[in-house]
């Protein structure tokens, strides 16, 4: 046992791998087994509790037993990147403005009102950084891209730092099938790959499932919505992703945008530009 | 400026707690500023940057979790660390949860509860045998609220419990009181030395709150579950029961309650009756009562026949006392008010035993009876939705209650039944229960009054007055109180039995198109 959270526990294997068990309202995602009912907060599980397992039923340090035989797979969503533009611009701004609108402040967004010099510089640290990085992909310069994107591994705050998060956001899009600039994903990639103990344990399973396309089911909702949904849609999966965590939404939805509106400089998308996120 | 960290070593706490921490803290008085973070390289390097960078900050590592604490003064900082780590703490105590332990596996909480001599098991049926027989093992009995279970995991479960002297109570076991505490759906009834077995959830309640009512308590019940009694499981815990209740020196009279047993086990039980030392009150609905005073045991007709033989028996009651005669002013005024057309009695119960009883009664005057619970095919309903001349319903039957709460938790489906009943011409009393009690909803009544008042309307408005006829099983000390109850349905018009059997009574001679029966 890695780590006990009320919603959801992590089970490390001897590879150091994390799977997680989640209840339920936690939404499906990589190496994820959604279970019926409890929260963990309430159990004596412990992290450095053994896990055993039989294919039938995990046994979670002899204090929870979970029952495998009803157990259905879920596999995500592949999404396709559309033929014709539309309605990509239009819903691209919408979730900007929702962005605008429901974001949280602290970590790419920055926090109005009385806030310490951490927080503050932080915040300017990431947005600047993640200017930096798109930049970088847009002007092809992959090494720069790399240095950028390594630069924002760890930093923030959140048991997930939100540089990660934006990475998430950003990686979701780039793994669209015949997304235009797929090639992005490498530099990106590499510095996933390269950030060893730059971040701790659980935020780095999210990235380096990020890095190979795999992502939180909500989070493939929304980029799907964004190509190819409603604005009814778009808002409703905006919601979704925003509530993830403190900030981590708000985080992954910024990485999000950042990677449609980069397709500005290939002509993809015209009439878009990358903005940093608004002052609140 | 003093600056003090705290490396709480691999240490996870979820963002949103990390983000609520980081504001409380920073709203401490009298510091700074308080940074929460995880000890990420980039973290470190904001913290050199702002200046709030100390040598022990690099202990942390990636996975580590970082409070670092800037104030005026030392004394300021160290009491600020010591403020934000209760804050920790507080969370963490809270995530475990307060008040009462909870365990997530049988085997911790055998572990962590060691005097525990009985599990309560209420998981979806095909896992229910599995965590039984876990607990048997475990040398503990068993009471299996859970239905749905396969009757060989059954029998093989009862005979391991019998081989080791264990109860497995169950499975569909929703009444019990061990030791004066009631277990599942139970009420608060007094203390005393009447004892019970009943394969039977709410003719066991009847009983017990008969004999509240009496004066009288009860020492134990002991609920068997509904298929003890069939052949195949063979009557095994209610004979263990039996014995037990035998053995046990609070136990002064012993109270039986089912619908008749299959012929081979009543054959067991009345050579348990003779064995038995104690004097035993046999309540099998329906049954006959020649066989049970043969086997030298007292015969009970009806529920509170049960009740006023066990007082007796208990020498609580010098005779039995003579059942009263019916009200036959009150059945005149009721029938005067009914039409000609308004022949038939819908019963609408929570309570299979107490649906079964109704029924008898009724039939002892009327042919016409169904009911969706009725074994002779002849007499059940072919469509449960679709009442026929005399029916009594149980909503508290497995098709009523597949994916759904039983009814005395979720009252919906019978409200539903209620308005429809009450629009039907030749309905002339509808009977209802409710039933209080541990488990029960707290307040059956206040949650169906609405629909009474709007079915006496729906009567009204086709001309015809509808009498709805209640019995309310509780006791003064269930919450809510069985009197309040009473009050609620009184000042709404609708007539109160005084028992199950008064109910069954009362609800046929409303009917009645005759002289007085």
């Amino acid at each position: 046992m890695h780590s006990v959270f009320d919603k959801a526990i992590n089970i490390g294997d001897a590879r150091g791998e994390l799977f997680t068990l989640a209840s339920r309202g936690v939404g499906n995602g990589p190496n994820t087994l959604v279970v019926d009912g409890m929260g963990f907060g309430a159990t004596d599980i412990a992290a450095g509790d053994a896990v055993n397992g039989d294919g039938r039923a995990l046994d979670v340090g002899s204090r929870l037993t979970v029952l495998l035989a009803n157990a259905q797979t879920w596999v995500g969503a592949v999404l396709i990147y559309p033929g014709s533009d539309d309605p990509v611009p239009a819903n691209v701004e919408y979730l900007r403005g929702i962005l605008d609108q429901h974001g949280r402040p602290g970590g790419m967004v920055e926090e109005g009102g009385r806030t310490g010099d951490f927080a503050r510089v932080v915040t300017a640290l990431l947005k600047d950084r993640a200017a930096l990085l798109v930049d970088a992909l847009q002007r092809a310069d992959f090494h720069g891209a790399g240095r950028h994107a390594r630069s924002m591994i760890g930093l923030g705050p959140g048991l997930t730092p939100s540089g990660d998060d934006f990475l998430v956001g950003l990686l979701a899009v780039l793994h669209v099938a015949d997304h235009p600039c797929r090639a992005w994903l490498v530099p990106v990639a590499a510095a996933i790959a390269q950030a060893g103990t730059s971040t701790n344990d659980i935020s780095f399973a999210a990235l380096s499932m990020a890095a190979v396309g795999r992502v939180r089911e909500a989070i493939t909702a929304l980029v799907g919505d964004v190509m190819h949904g409603t604005r009814q849609g778009v808002a409703e999966a905006a919601h979704r992703v925003l509530a993830i965590g403190s900030t981590s939404g708000t985080d992954v939805v910024t990485g999000v945008l950042a990677a449609f509106e980069s397709l500005v400089s290939i002509g993809s998308i015209p009439g878009l530009a990358f903005k940093s996120s608004a002052r609140r | 400026m003093p600056i003090k960290v705290v490396v709480r070593k691999g240490s996870y706490f979820d963002s949103v707690s990390l983000m609520s921490l980081s504001t409380k803290a920073n709203q401490l008085e009298g510091i700074t500023q308080a940074v929460v973070a995880m000890g990420t390289e980039m973290n470190k390097g904001v913290l050199r940057n702002v200046g709030l960078f100390v040598p022990e900050i690099d202990r942390a590592g990636s996975g580590d979790l970082l409070i670092v604490v800037a104030a005026p003064t030392e004394a300021r900082c160290d009491t600020a660390v010591i403020e934000i780590e209760a804050l920790f703490e507080q969370r963490q105590s809270k995530a475990r949860g307060a008040g009462d332990a909870r365990y997530a596996t049988l085997e911790s909480a055998v572990r962590h509860v060691p005097q525990a001599n009985l599990v309560i098991i209420s998981v979806p049926g095909e896992h229910a045998a599995r965590e039984a027989r876990k607990a048997i093992e475990s040398d503990l009995h068993v009471m299996l609220f859970s239905d749905n279970m396969s009757i060989d995991d059954e029998i093989s479960l009862k005979q391991v419990a019998h081989a080791n002297g264990l109860l497995v109570m169950g499975p569909d076991c929703g009444t019990a009181i061990l030791g004066g505490i009631g277990l599942c759906f139970a009420n608060k009834v007094r203390r005393g030395d009447v004892g019970i077995v009943a394969a039977s959830g709410t003719g066991s309640q009847e009983v017990s709150v008969r004999v509240h009512g009496l004066g009288g308590g009860i020492s134990q019940l002991i609920g068997t579950g509904g298929r003890d009694l069939s052949e195949k499981v063979g009557g095994v815990m209610m004979i263990d029961a039996m014995r037990a209740l035998g053995a046990d020196p609070a136990t002064a009279v012993i109270v039986l309650v089912s619908k008749p047993p299959a012929k081979s086990v009543e054959r067991k039980v009345l050579a348990e009756i003779e064995a038995c030392r104690k004097p035993v009150v046999v309540c099998f609905l329906g049954g006959s009562q020649d066989a049970v005073i043969q086997a030298g045991g007292h015969f009970a007709r009806t529920t509170s026949e049960a009740a006023l033989k066990a007082m007796q028996l208990s020498g609580k009651h010098e005779e039995v006392a003579p059942q009263e005669p019916l009200d036959a002013a009150l059945i005149e005024t009721v029938r005067g008010g009914l039409g000609s057309g308004q022949k038939f009695i819908r019963g609408l119960l929570c309570g299979g035993t107490i649906c079964d009883e109704l029924m008898l009664i009724a039939r002892e005057k009327y042919a016409n009876v169904y009911s969706n619970i009725a074994k002779d095919p002849e007499h059940r309903l072919q469509d449960i939705n679709q009442s026929r001349e005399h029916t009594f319903i149980d909503f508290g039957d497995d098709e009523f209650t597949r994916g759904r709460p039983h009814p005395m938790i979720d009252p919906s489906l019978r409200i539903e039944r209620l308005l429809r009943e009450a629009a039907d011409p030749s309905v002339g009393v509808i009977v209802m229960d409710f039933i209080l009690g541990f488990g029960a909803h707290e307040d059956p009544v206040g949650v169906t009054l609405a629909a009474i008042l709007q079915a006496r309307q729906i009567a009204a408005e086709g001309g015809r007055h509808l009498e709805i006829l209640a019995y309310v099983l509780g006791t003064g000390e269930d919450r809510p109180p069985r009197h309040e109850q009473i009050g609620k349905l009184v000042a709404a018009g609708v007539r109160i039995a005084d028992s199950c059997t008064h109910a069954g009574l009362l609800a046929r001679s409303f009917v009645a198109k005759e002289a007085r029966s």
